[in-house]
């Protein structure tokens, strides 16, 4: 494919305002949580990122251009699309991962909590807590 | 040799004591462990007045983690044997000696209780959970080249071996035929012996309706994965 081929994109410059707008936005907001200790630095590094490629875009059209005529897609706003897809399977992905580590290790700890319970019933301390409580979801 | 029942209990509170009592009468030499999972109907309670040792879990793990955790049990407590007897009185206690026979006699690693060999001659399941049951020993077959006839059954024998690699790291979702295929793919010997279970008396399955066909798909998924693991020594 040759460049010529790959469409106008973000000419407008309402459109590219919004875009920066949302994307310092963005940034306001992973940087406002992680002060307040409820994002984990290691996940927002992630967004920042998410935020630095939103803001090459919108500042630079052009890239996303000329990126598109290196690769061969024909229109530049697939190119984005592609771009933004894969970066949501790889958070998806990574989540998952964290998802099964914590399942673990919950698995771990409860029985290690269990256990200490069981340990200090044999030497006849009971330690009465509260009941479980319902989880919202069963075949977890 | 120390041999434990390891009994998972998940809202169990009609059958438990039940339960507890046959073991206690019909599986003499055998330590009862309950594995109360995170139960919302007093279950834990029952099983501590009828006498048994209860690990109690705090949250709700399903029945992967519960007995992985009376598998870590049984390996802190120095077991040899452990015997997993669900607490819903579906596995007569008669049958934990014959289950965990060839195991004990160290002719296998594994050892399954299952409900369609010759001479097994009790509850056998819905036409259309066999149907999922045959499905998934055909797939094992095919991966394993061994027959089991009952890869779902959670009536089951596990040498030290196991015991201690399963404590490291267990299925936490419908593990049963998984660990089947975890096994033989690690080159174990995994043995199928006839019992006579009842049908469902208290509780209710994990598994029903329309959920079955998806879970001979996802096992069948996790049974060719398996194929390519090995458990740790």
């Amino acid at each position: 494919m040759n460049s010529d081929a790959a469409g106008p994109i973000l000419v407008l410059p309402v459109a590219q305002a919004l875009l920066v707008a949302g994307c310092l936005l963005a940034l306001a907001t992973v940087v406002v949580l992680v002060r307040r200790n409820r994002l984990e630095l290691r996940y927002s590094l992630l967004w920042l990122l998410a935020v630095v490629a939103g803001l090459v875009v919108a500042l630079w059209p052009e890239l996303a251009r000329t990126v598109s005529g290196l690769v061969g897609i024909r229109y530049t706003f697939n190119t984005v699309f592609l771009a933004v897809m894969g970066f949501q399977l790889a958070v998806t992905f990574m989540l998952t991962l964290a998802a099964s580590r914590s399942r673990r290790d919950r698995a771990r700890l409860a029985y290690e909590l269990a256990r200490l319970r069981l340990e200090l019933e044999q030497r006849g301390i009971r330690l009465d807590s509260s009941p479980a409580p319902p989880p919202d979801e069963r075949r977890d | 040799m120390r041999r434990l029942v390891i009994v998972p209990a998940y809202n169990e509170a009609e059958r438990i004591a039940a339960t507890l009592a046959e073991l206690r009468a019909e599986a003499p030499g055998w330590d009862v462990l309950v594995v109360n999972d995170a139960s919302e109907d007093g279950t834990a309670a029952l099983a501590r007045e009828a006498g048994a040792r209860c690990l109690d879990l705090p949250v709700h793990l399903g029945i992967g983690g519960a007995v992985q955790a009376g598998f870590r049990h049984a390996v802190d407590c120095g077991y040899e044997v452990a015997v997993q007897c669900d607490g819903d009185g579906q596995h007569p206690a008669r049958f934990v000696e014959a289950v965990a026979r060839p195991v004990l006699d160290g002719a296998c690693d594994l050892a399954i209780g299952s409900r369609f060999l010759p001479g097994a001659d009790g509850d056998r399941s819905t036409p259309l959970r066999r149907v999922g049951i045959d499905l998934l020993g055909l797939l094992i077959r095919v991966l394993f080249g061994q027959r089991v006839t009952d890869c779902t059954s959670g009536f089951r024998a596990f040498d030290r071996r196991l015991l201690r690699s399963f404590a490291l790291h267990y299925p936490l979702d419908y593990p049963e035929p998984e660990v089947c295929g975890l096994a033989l793919a690690s080159g174990l010997r995994v043995r199928e012996v006839p019992v006579a279970m009842r049908a469902r008396q208290g509780g209710r399955s994990s598994i029903s309706g329309l959920d079955g066909a998806l879970y001979v798909v996802k096992v069948g998924v996790a049974l060719v994965l398996s194929r390519l693991r090995t458990l740790p020594a």
